[in-house]
């Protein structure tokens, strides 16, 4: 992987206006992802990480939010310079969404089939009798049982499991180069959830599909992603890869999101939670958006954000505490 | 630990049958549902017992029932002994004072129209005859006893966080001194950085104050450290119940160890090893027999015919599975 | 960007409200002190001085600032009287119908199945009633009067009132506070009283305002068509009704109540809109 990244997000800003003033709630983060990789951006709610997602697509229409500032480059263009109609080229395209609820996401009264073959239609040209083997090879690619069947059916006459299975076969029908998944299992069953996991990773080895992965459960990046971003408080706190995450994290945050997460294969006596509150959209930034829950907090991380560090080839971290000497 | 003791509440048989509605106008209506099918067990006194199982096992109807809020279609809610779906209006007012819950979404367990105070007052006001006064120091205690400011009943619960909301319905729960408290899905609607202040607080309540929890939950890995015994149950049915250890250690039921196989936190460099334990998706509805057939990657011949019976093969270990049978030798006669 | 449609928003959009509130809370306190402000007895004849133009017109005298009718009792005295008739019968109406519908809107929702069905089908049915047609059948056997044009507008409101209520009770009982309330041995009127009206009370209000304006104008329909409240007493549609003979001679006796229900109508109907989208979001299909 020597080219330029497919996706390049430098200093992006979004801002929300809620009835009791303005809140920055993404400030300045910069990611990359690279062809055919796999990228977790994990975050609590409020964090900004489903904002961030829809800026990607330029589908902020959320009343009251704003890109206000940074570069998304896809490919190497910039897309918060295109307009409109040269935006919806990309969305579904080339770059496709998968979001919390495959219920919210399908047409009620639309067949599989309809779903699929609009977006081969709007997408590549393809019509009519032509869409069924290639709506086929979808649902296949995606290890739906009977294929056949499902393509006639509705969404109500499928499961939780099989609906989000539809839904990324028609986000896939446009021929993507990037999948945006945003929670994409926090509606599904734990046994259903492992299956889709395992389907997405399987995607992204075998067709070389690039994966921007959103979610707040840490078991799910470890069974799909390359490279972690941890972002907190509309930050990206820390980047690097999925296997150092887990072992040696560097920042306070992540480190004591990992601590106390309970593991169904041990019972420790007792388990550190993290004190105070995710902190409000709305509330002022000064210093480091985790401070007030932070044990090594100085009066530093209080008054003045932290910088990006580098601690070690691909290992970032925002943190006033773990500064590379 | 196991010391057994008399329980608090024992549930017999409890069935829950639902009217299922037609698909469209045209289609045939469907049978009626069993979402809860002969679910029995017993809470003992100062223990949590966790109800597992995933979205449409009948989990959350077992707790509304045990609740009062639905009314079984058969079976037996004993309290202390007594069937309180034949019980009459002392004795059941004498249950709904010792049986609270904590509900899974802070932002619809609190009416928004009411201060702090006055929510957590409400089953003061509704089950005992303190005067103003005396009420007012019970809810200033429970708020202490959940971490929050005495103060904060002068506010509205939209001033509040998820978890702090969450508190909030935690002490509503304690301030009367129930034995027992039914927590459905106590923190999955909470923030992660969260969830464990919460769980870590319930905790700390129950040894306080020496109280039953029935813990409805789909996340393992926190069931796993919060309760003392489980009941797995799958599509209406109790597959698998004992002691949370013995449960996790050496789970019996093909379905539980499914779900524990998908809970497990796999480390990124074994991933691509973990192999896929059951099929997502039933190959077939089956009529009769075991409800997991259709899944079950050790299914025989008799699990499509028979439906297997809770039965302990180990002292304190239940399993409905007939690989586990005791009366049957072998599970391919 | 459409973030700040609130601060950015045309002033005529954000100043209306306040407009609007200005003149309902202007006809209110004219209604309570009519017979403090108004300058003449509205009912005393002043036969020397009928169809008197109003102040700006030739003739006009600051006597009789809007003018006078065929009888020369003055305009403006008898709308200030008629803002108290019209205003009264909305209220007496809303409180009837209000009262009603609410109380069985919570019930309807609250128990349902038959108990909702039967009140909802008997909303449905009074909904459907031509109101104009049973105020005239009324006003012909028992005679027209205040209270009969209170009543026919109450029996249409009590629907309006038990749909909307019924509706809110219906997405408010599913929250968990109703089931915790039942958990802690809370009963259904105490459910109502305590966990559902707080509840409604919004769109109550919104209702009750959007519905004053119905009011008022079926109010001056029904006196304009004499199944209202009877002549002399000085309601807006009676005076539209007397004054329509004499339209091209003395616009003035139609046109000045003409404007005042127009004016206040409006206003109310402002003022509902403007508390819908301020407290209640959800209400916007009513």
């Amino acid at each position: 992987m020597t080219d330029a990244p497919l996706l390049e997000v430098r200093d992006l800003t979004v801002d929300v206006i809620g009835e009791r003033g303005v809140g920055r709630a993404v400030d300045g983060i910069s990611f990359a992802v690279n062809r055919s990789e796999a990228v977790g951006l994990i975050g609590e709610s409020g964090s900004g990480k489903s904002l961030t997602c829809l800026s990607l697509m330029r589908l902020n229409q959320a009343p009251g939010t704003a890109i206000t500032g940074g570069v998304i480059e896809f490919d190497g263009q910039d897309l918060l310079r295109l307009d409109a109609d040269a935006m919806r080229a990309y969305r579904g395209r080339r770059i496709a969404m998968v979001l919390q609820d495959p219920m919210a996401a399908l047409n009620p009264v639309l067949s599989v089939r309809d779903q699929i073959g609009e977006v081969l239609a709007l997408h590549r040209g393809v019509r009519g009798a032509a869409q069924e083997p290639i709506a086929l090879d979808l649902l296949q690619l995606l290890r739906v049982p009977d294929p056949p069947r499902v393509l006639r059916s509705y969404p109500h006459q499928l499961s939780g499991g099989m609906r989000q299975r539809v839904v990324s076969a028609i986000a896939l029908a446009g021929g993507p180069d990037l999948l945006i998944a945003d929670e994409p299992t926090t509606a599904l069953d734990v046994t259903v959830q492992a299956a889709y996991l395992r389907l997405l990773r399987h995607l992204q080895q075998e067709k070389g599909l690039a994966i921007l992965f959103v979610t707040h459960d840490l078991g799910a990046i470890a069974r799909i992603c390359d490279r972690v971003a941890v972002m907190y408080g509309g930050r990206i706190v820390e980047v690097t890869d999925v296997a150092t995450i887990f072992r040696a994290p560097q920042h306070p945050y992540t480190q004591a999101l990992l601590r106390s997460l309970p593991d169904v294969d041990r019972r420790p006596e007792r388990l550190e939670p993290i004190p105070g509150q995710p902190p409000s959209v709305l509330a002022p930034r000064v210093g480091c958006p985790f401070a007030p829950r932070c044990g090594e907090a100085t009066d530093l991380c209080r008054t003045e954000a932290p910088p990006e560090t580098l601690l070690a080839a691909e290992h970032t971290v925002r943190c006033w505490a773990r500064q590379a000497t | 630990m196991s010391t057994p003791q008399a329980p608090i509440i024992e549930a017999k048989g409890l069935v829950k049958i639902f009217a299922r509605r037609r698909a469209s106008i045209f289609a045939p209506t469907p049978p009626p549902l069993r979402a809860v099918d002969d679910v029995s067990f017993a809470l003992p006194p100062g223990r949590t017992l966790a109800v597992v199982g995933e979205s449409g096992c009948g989990k959350s109807t077992t707790a509304r029932m045990l609740l009062l809020l639905e009314r079984p279609d058969g079976g037996e809610l004993r309290f202390d002994g007594i069937d309180m779906l034949r019980a009459d209006a002392p004795t059941l007012r004498r249950y709904r004072s010792s049986v609270q819950a904590v509900f899974q979404d802070p932002w619809s367990s609190l009416n928004p129209r009411m201060r702090i105070g006055r929510i957590i007052a409400e089953p003061l006001r509704l089950n005992t005859k303190l005067d103003e006064a005396g009420i007012a120091a019970k809810v200033a205690t429970a708020l202490d006893e959940v971490g929050l400011d005495p103060a904060s009943a002068r506010n509205f619960p939209h001033e509040f966080s998820g978890g702090q909301r969450q508190r909030i319905a935690i002490a509503r729960a304690i301030v009367l001194r129930p034995r027992v408290v039914v927590l459905d899905e106590p923190v999955s609607a909470l923030d992660v950085s969260v969830r464990l202040q919460i769980i870590n607080l319930l905790i700390e309540a129950q040894r306080r104050l020496d109280m039953s929890y029935l813990l409805i939950s789909h996340d393992l890995a926190t069931v796993r450290y919060q309760a003392d015994d489980v009941a797995v149950m799958y599509r209406g049915r109790i597959v698998e119940r004992g002691a949370a250890e013995a449960v996790f250690s050496s789970p019996l039921h093909p379905y539980t160890q499914a779900l524990l196989a998908a809970a497990r936190f796999v480390r990124p460099e074994d991933r691509d090893a973990d192999t896929e334990p059951v099929s997502p998706e039933p190959t077939g509805e089956a009529e009769h027999g075991c409800r997991f057939a259709g899944r079950c990657p050790a299914v025989h011949s008799i699990c499509r015919q028979i439906e297997p019976d809770l039965e302990a093969p180990l002292p304190g270990h239940a399993v409905a599975c007939h690989l586990h049978a005791r009366t049957r030798s072998s599970p391919c006669a | 960007m459409s973030a700040a449609t609130g601060a950015l928003a045309p002033a005529s959009r954000r100043h209306l409200p306040w407009v609007a509130l200005i003149i309902v809370a202007a006809s209110v306190l004219i209604a309570v002190t009519a017979g403090l402000i108004a300058p003449h007895d509205p009912e005393a004849i002043d036969p020397i001085n009928a169809e008197l133009p109003p102040v700006f017109l030739d003739g006009g005298a600051w006597t009789y600032p809007l003018g006078t009718d065929r009888l020369g009792r003055d305009v403006l005295s008898r709308i200030l009287f008629g803002a108290r008739l019209s205003l009264g019968v909305a209220a007496v109406a809303l409180l009837i119908g209000g009262l009603v519908g609410t109380a069985l809107g919570v019930i309807a929702g609250y128990r349902g199945g038959w108990v909702d069905a039967l009140i909802m089908r008997l909303a449905d049915t009074f909904l459907a009633f031509p109101s104009v047609l049973i105020a005239l059948v009324l006003a012909v056997t028992v005679g027209p009067s205040f209270w009969v044009v209170a009543l026919v507008l109450g029996l249409v409101l009590w629907a309006r009132f038990a749909r909307l209520v019924r509706g809110e009770v219906l997405a408010w009982k599913v929250r968990d506070f109703i089931a915790l309330a039942r958990v802690a041995g809370a009963r259904g009127p105490y459910i109502a009283i305590h966990h559902l009206l707080p509840n409604v009370v919004n769109s109550l209000v919104v209702l009750c305002t959007l519905q004053v304006g119905w009011a008022i104008v079926v109010e001056a329909s029904l006196t304009f068509l004499g199944a209202g409240i009877p002549p002399p007493a000085p309601t807006w549609g009676g005076m539209v009704a007397e004054g329509l003979d004499f339209i091209e001679t003395a616009w003035w006796i139609s046109v000045m109540p003409g404007v005042a229900i127009l004016l206040v109508v409006f206003a109310f109907n402002v003022v509902g809109d403007w508390l819908r989208d301020r407290l209640d979001p959800q209400l916007r299909a009513v």
